[in-house]
């Protein structure tokens, strides 16, 4: 499989990983690929553009917190953001059944 | 390690003409993602390419306080056209007819570069061309005011051409450091130490 297939869906995956609950970047990675089975490997330089550009979006929220005794910043996924990721997640489906339907 | 790859993305982000707040917290960002996995440094990749992909997305969060300021500075010279109005004895009756067209003019022009600049403010998609055609409308507009200040009668036209001058600066070197501030700089590289392309097995994705 190519990463190319991936490519265009990053936000939305971000957005999925949000929102279970609030997550700094790292974690985020990590939950990405714990939830992927190890398939689905964020190069650490993606995804802080990534969240900038969704906190741009206003569809994620973020704010310093402090946990053993360093700073993070935590993420957490807006309203807006929802919405987002469930118009995602309908074009996922849409798109994924019309695959399934000609490659089967 | 680490420290050296930080300092790097430090200077790499400052080449890049990220601004100062946004990289401190971007630095904070990355230290505290490295410090809490030190193995995710060959990663992160080269710190250039990095500044530069930040630089990118902060280039389009920062356009939006620049058109607040383009606004801001459409305001600042609306007082400057009540001045002479208020001020100025009244035109020349031989000239009164090219007079009248610089006017309305530069009173259209005005108009435009303020509807302009809202509309810059409303619709993040287009707003660097948004923002560059106000600007052009703001210096049309002063440029007509210089002409009509031109031909105005020898010993008040001072105010006007003042005027003139005053906004034409403030607006042009306003509107300069905005763009400067909004378009960032995409420059930087050189090599990253410690970090190596070289990735495990994987799907990456970006």
């Amino acid at each position: 499989m190519k990463p190319e297939v991936l490519k265009g869906h990053l936000d939305a995956l971000v957005l999925a990983a949000l929102e279970v609950e609030p997550a700094h970047g790292y974690a985020i990675i990590q939950r990405l690929r714990r939830r992927s089975d190890d398939v689905f490997r964020l190069p650490e330089g993606t995804i802080y553009p990534a969240l900038h550009r969704l906190e741009r979006d206003g569809l994620v929220k973020s704010r310093w917190t402090r946990a053993s005794g360093r700073r993070r910043r935590v993420y957490r996924i807006t309203r807006s953001g929802e919405e987002a990721l469930a118009v995602r997640r309908l074009e996922w489906r849409t798109f994924s059944r019309a695959v399934e339907a000609v490659l089967a | 390690v680490i420290d050296r790859y930080l300092a790097e993305f430090e200077r790499e982000l400052r080449r890049a003409r990220v601004p100062r707040s946004r990289r401190r917290r971007l630095s904070s960002e990355v230290e505290d993602h490295l410090r809490a996995d030190p193995d995710s440094l060959v990663r992160f990749g080269d710190p250039g390419e990095l500044a530069r992909r930040y630089s990118r997305e902060v280039r389009s969060i920062s356009s939006a306080p620049a058109a607040l300021l383009l606004v801001a500075a459409v305001v600042y010279v609306l007082p400057l056209y009540w001045i002479p109005e208020h001020t100025l004895p009244p035109a020349p009756p031989e000239g009164v007819g090219s007079l009248a067209v610089l006017v309305d003019v530069a009173v259209v022009t005005f108009a435009s570069a303020l509807v302009l600049a809202l509309a810059a403010v409303c619709v993040s998609s287009i707003r660097l061309p948004v923002m560059g055609c106000s600007a052009l409308a703001l210096v049309s507009s002063s440029a007509c005011a210089l002409a009509a200040a031109v031909q105005w009668p020898v010993g008040a036209a001072w105010t006007l051409v003042l005027v003139a001058i005053t906004t034409t600066l403030v607006v042009t070197v306003g509107l300069a450091a905005l763009t400067w501030a909004a378009i960032g700089g995409t420059r930087g590289s050189g090599s990253c130490p410690g970090a190596s392309p070289e990735r495990p097995e994987g799907l990456y994705l970006g």
